[in-house]
């Protein structure tokens, strides 16, 4: 095997690493948070809401669901972590290239990024009205 | 209460199983799923569908990199086209009417379901054969390492290829993020033609690294409607849970079956998708009704 190539593969299998780890963490945190909210959900016999709603009002508002034990805070907080892992994941492999000068692939990797960023900004202008 | 719940994490179960098979988030099975047997607003069930498309993709992804089937250079590259696609689709959304688009992609996925299953038998005989090694890198594919190598559990070794046309791969994944901004799909039969039609990369490599795109895919989306407060989190807990689990499940399996299968069962579902496509194009731009279940 080349040099050229042996060095790819070891480089390789450090990133899948990496990756395979934030994915876990994310997956795993998610997996915590809907399952206490789901048990809090049996307690207490909510039935399931048909329509979406405002769920919290303020930080403050949150924070009083979440140490009040209301199903709806964890059910949130598991929903935020699930949508985070994949953004993490790109956050991260940026730092994961730069380690190994792979700098073709940091540049790629932060264009991502942007380009997830632009679309928070889209997102929060063209407000859109659902259900 | 407790079977509403219960529903719903089965259904999930299935659409992450079967998701996982074939490269995809498992939505075209959530959505009319929550809309049809659920009788959930279609909004509504679309911001599910996407949540639980990031769990899918996340469970099955983490599978597929630690059997280092993914190619996570070329899934980074061409994320620069899902998620530019998604974002463009979004917009686009907003300005323009879904019906055209709708039977757009009808047309395009009946086109690549046809591509498919001609190219059924082929797989095989191109690994066999070693062509997926011998076909040259082309510049730009060689410059950003696009190459890569799998262990292949149903033909017992290893599989060496390379890629090619990445930049023509790039435009039709960036098809992908549109639909995945406007219909609330990953969009992941989309990726995986992109990447074994068009790139010739192999279809076990293609459907780990689509899995590997979709998560970052459906994360631009998903966030646009939680922002917007469309997201119900008592629906999204028990879905994202099934899909995770049927998802690890299916992405175990997958390494274990002939390529042959999985492109049979990927053109059923896209004549399937295909059709549901049309159909919903059909409905709300012409007010034409044909059977369909969206």
């Amino acid at each position: 095997m080349e040099i050229e190539e042996k060095r790819l593969k070891a480089e390789t299998q450090d990133i899948n690493k990496i990756v395979s780890i934030i994915l876990a963490t994310g997956m795993y945190t998610t997996i915590f948070f809907y399952l206490v909210g789901l048990i809090l959900v049996f307690m207490k016999g909510t039935p399931i809401p048909r329509l979406s709603q405002q769920y919290f009002h303020s930080f403050g508002d949150f924070f009083a669901a979440l140490f009040g034990l209301h199903a709806r805070a964890f059910l949130y907080l598991g929903t935020i972590f699930l949508i985070l892992t994949p953004v993490s994941r790109v956050i991260i492999s940026i730092f994961a290239f730069k380690r190994e000068k792979d700098y073709k692939y940091v540049g790629v990797t932060a264009i991502v990024f942007l380009i997830i960023l632009i679309s928070v900004i889209v997102g929060s202008v063209f407000k859109i009205n659902v259900g | 209460m407790l079977t509403e719940f219960l529903f719903l994490f089965l259904v999930a179960i299935f659409a992450g199983f079967f998701g996982a098979l074939v490269g995809i988030g498992g939505g075209v099975i959530i959505v009319p799923a929550l809309t049809l047997l659920f009788h959930l607003p279609i909004h509504m069930a679309i911001a599910a569908s996407i949540v639980s498309v990031i769990a899918t993709s996340i469970a099955g992804a983490r599978s597929y990199v630690d059997q280092q089937i993914t190619n996570v250079r070329l899934g980074m590259f061409l994320e620069i086209s899902t998620t530019g696609g998604a974002l463009i689709g979004a917009l686009i959304g907003v300005l323009m009417h879904g019906y055209v688009l709708s039977l757009i992609f009808g047309a395009l996925i009946f086109y690549m379901a046809i591509m498919s299953y001609r190219s059924r038998n082929k797989e095989e005989k191109m690994i066999d054969s070693g062509a997926y090694d011998a076909i040259r890198l082309d510049g730009i594919a060689k410059k950003l390492q696009l190459e890569g190598t799998y262990h292949d559990e149903a033909l017992g070794r290893d599989v060496r290829y390379n890629a090619t046309k990445p930049i023509e791969g790039s435009v039709v994944a960036s098809l992908a993020g549109v639909g995945s901004g406007l219909l609330g799909i990953g969009g992941g039969v989309i990726k995986v033609a992109a990447m074994n039609t068009m790139m010739s990369i192999p279809m076990k490599a293609s459907v780990a690294t689509s899995k590997f795109m979709i998560g970052v895919t459906a994360a631009t989306s998903a966030v646009v409607y939680f922002i917007a407060g469309g997201i119900n989190v008592y629906v999204v807990a028990p879905v994202a849970l099934g899909t995770m689990l049927g998802a690890t499940g299916g992405s175990i399996v997958m390494n274990k079956l002939h390529s042959k299968v999985i492109k049979m069962i990927f053109f059923i579902l896209m004549i399937y998708l295909g059709y549901e496509m049309i159909a919903k194009g059909l409905s709300t731009g012409y007010n034409i009704k044909i059977p369909g279940l969206m």
